[in-house]
């Protein structure tokens, strides 16, 4: 097969230049991500496994009902047993610190884009080719801008995690009656009380479905994250993989699905409570 | 009230921010090492060198990747040591990409490439292959794409005018295809590199390889990120009298496969031969 076309020597180029020249920039993210995950993470690891659990239960049984409240004092508890708590809260603090990255950015471009035409022309073909791109590729550039670590893992897990919260923020704003707005700009109200006191709160739903999506892609992120020493279960999973340790594989693997079960379920629960 | 729990977290990660640029890294006693899962030999000389060094005071943490990931992030100068790199022949074209890394040291001499059948399998040399093509079915067995030994057994296709396919998938899909095919007593050739546990767990040969296309003896050799040892001199000493012969090799690999522990194989291992410790450590 002949190339033709090299597309590829382009992206090449233009991701050389950046790691050239933005070394400063990348440094300082570098630096926040690693200091903000470590933190939290550092938090999480080193409360008492019983109050983590206790706040979740209480959390679940708050926002989700009984069944669920059970159902996350169990998997945690079964988490702890199985000697993967320490694996479970560096993941949970890396999917923390990339939803609430990916939700900073994700919900102003999704307002935007339901603002106005032209963004959204632009801004959802960008959404389709960060959601199809095979996850694999963020990695070479996530390791030549960042390195090996947690960081580039969470900027993987960002970029890939952030199209539905975008998407869902736009259709819930277009989806609020035009009579409302109308009503409201009648009685006086700006643009910016009309997005803040109007929309936004009758979209709430739909955003929160948004960060839904959010938080679980950022899971499924976590064991491709493994890959490039981000830790965490999927580290685990990995290590499982590659020695053939098939006890070991399906322990962690476990772990992601309660720690997903758990958090789409409380989630949800926001979701629910907003009707 | 409500204004206030959303303040609280971001407040947090300005005071870790402030607690952990507090201290420099570079200097201080975090040594990063990058280790490819799956590859027996680096597996068990990584988590030997942190055995050594986590009881001499440091704290030594373990990254987990791909080759040219750890070289690229060593190039970045954020992670310290690799001690995988397989010169002169696996390796060459991956280090060339990344000029500024130091060489640290050899620890081990007799490393090899090629392609590998088992014991009962009546052939020899690559060359024979051709012959029993419908034997093999035409396959070889690889390791991950992009892989030094990958290219290179692409080269020995072309080369041989071998009418063969290599399988890529990754290294234990590898192994566990090869334990198959000797449970049934099947023919099946794969791509391996010694040293490694398979040799120890299973009856397996070498093909001669006359056009020397996967080159002869390999060393495996530590290299370091590119200031290492103006901030690390001792540990730079440490690492290049570092070196295991096979018989310190073998021991240590059949050790660590045996274990489920790998920290505490690495670390048992290293108390019963104290006397090979105490020489690398050794400040003349």
């Amino acid at each position: 097969m002949n190339k033709t076309i090299d597309i590829g020597q382009y992206v090449e180029t233009a991701i050389n230049w950046l790691t050239e020249n933005g070394k400063p920039v990348f440094d300082v993210i570098k630096h926040i991500g690693n200091s903000s995950i470590m933190g939290i993470e550092w938090v999480l690891v080193n409360t008492p496994f019983y109050v983590i659990i206790l706040f979740f239960t209480l959390l679940a049984l708050w926002k989700a009902g009984k069944g669920v409240a059970v159902v996350t004092a169990a998997g945690l508890s079964l988490i702890f047993l199985m000697g993967l708590w320490k694996e479970t809260m560096e993941t949970l603090a890396l999917i923390f610190v990339s939803t609430l990255t990916a939700l900073i950015f994700s919900i102003p471009l999704g307002i935007f884009a339901a603002k106005s035409k032209v963004a959204a022309k632009i801004i959802r073909p960008l959404l389709d080719l960060m959601q199809t791109m095979p996850a694999f590729v963020y990695l070479i550039p996530a390791v030549l801008f960042f390195s090996i670590g947690k960081v580039p893992g969470a900027f993987a897990t960002i970029i890939f995690a952030m199209p539905p919260a975008v998407r869902l923020t736009t259709l819930g704003i277009e989806a609020v009656p035009k009579d409302i707005v109308e009503a409201a700009r009648a009685f006086g109200a700006t643009s910016r009380q009309i997005l803040f006191k109007v929309e936004l709160p009758l979209a709430m739903k739909t955003i929160l479905t948004g960060i839904n999506q959010t938080i679980l892609l950022s899971l499924s992120m976590v064991v491709i994250a493994g890959m490039i020493a981000a830790g965490g279960l999927g580290e685990k999973v990995l290590e499982g993989i590659n020695n053939l340790d098939i006890g070991l594989g399906f322990e962690s693997g476990l772990s992601v699905v309660i720690l997903a079960i758990i958090l789409d379920r409380i989630t949800q629960g926001f979701v629910k409570k907003k009707q | 009230m409500k204004k206030l729990k959303y303040l609280f977290f971001p407040v947090l990660m300005m005071i870790f921010a402030t607690l952990n640029s507090c201290e420099n890294i570079k200097n201080s006693k975090y040594i990063t090492i990058g280790m490819v899962d799956g590859w027996a030999e680096d597996v068990a000389m990584t988590h030997l060198a942190k055995a050594i060094l986590d009881q001499q005071g440091y704290h030594v943490i373990i990254q987990k990747a791909s080759t040219d990931m750890i070289l690229a992030s060593m190039n970045n100068e954020d992670t310290d040591l690799f001690m995988g790199v397989w010169l002169p022949h696996t390796h060459a074209k991956k280090l060339a990409k990344f000029p500024e890394l130091t060489h640290l040291g050899t620890s081990y001499d007799n490393g090899r490439i090629g392609l590998v059948v088992p014991d009962y399998v009546p052939i020899h040399s690559i060359e024979q292959l051709k012959q029993y093509q419908d034997q093999f079915s035409h396959r070889i067995i690889g390791i991950e794409k992009g892989a030094g030994l990958a290219s290179g057994t692409d080269k020995a296709i072309i080369d041989y005018k071998l009418d063969y396919k290599q399988i890529n998938s990754s290294t234990i899909a590898m192994i566990t295809e090869l334990q198959n095919a000797i449970q049934r007593k099947q023919w099946i050739v794969v791509t391996g590199w010694q040293p490694h546990w398979m040799f120890g767990k299973m009856k397996l040969k070498f093909l001669d390889d006359p056009k020397k296309i996967f080159g002869e003896a390999e060393q495996i050799k530590t290299y370091a990120r590119k200031s290492f040892d103006k901030d690390h001199p001792e540990l730079a000493k440490f690492f290049s009298k570092f070196h295991l012969d096979d018989e310190n090799m073998s021991d240590l690999l059949i050790k660590m496969e045996q274990s489920k522990n790998k920290e505490a194989a690495a670390k048992e291992w290293a108390k019963d031969h104290s006397e090979l410790v105490k020489s690398w450590l050794d400040k003349n």
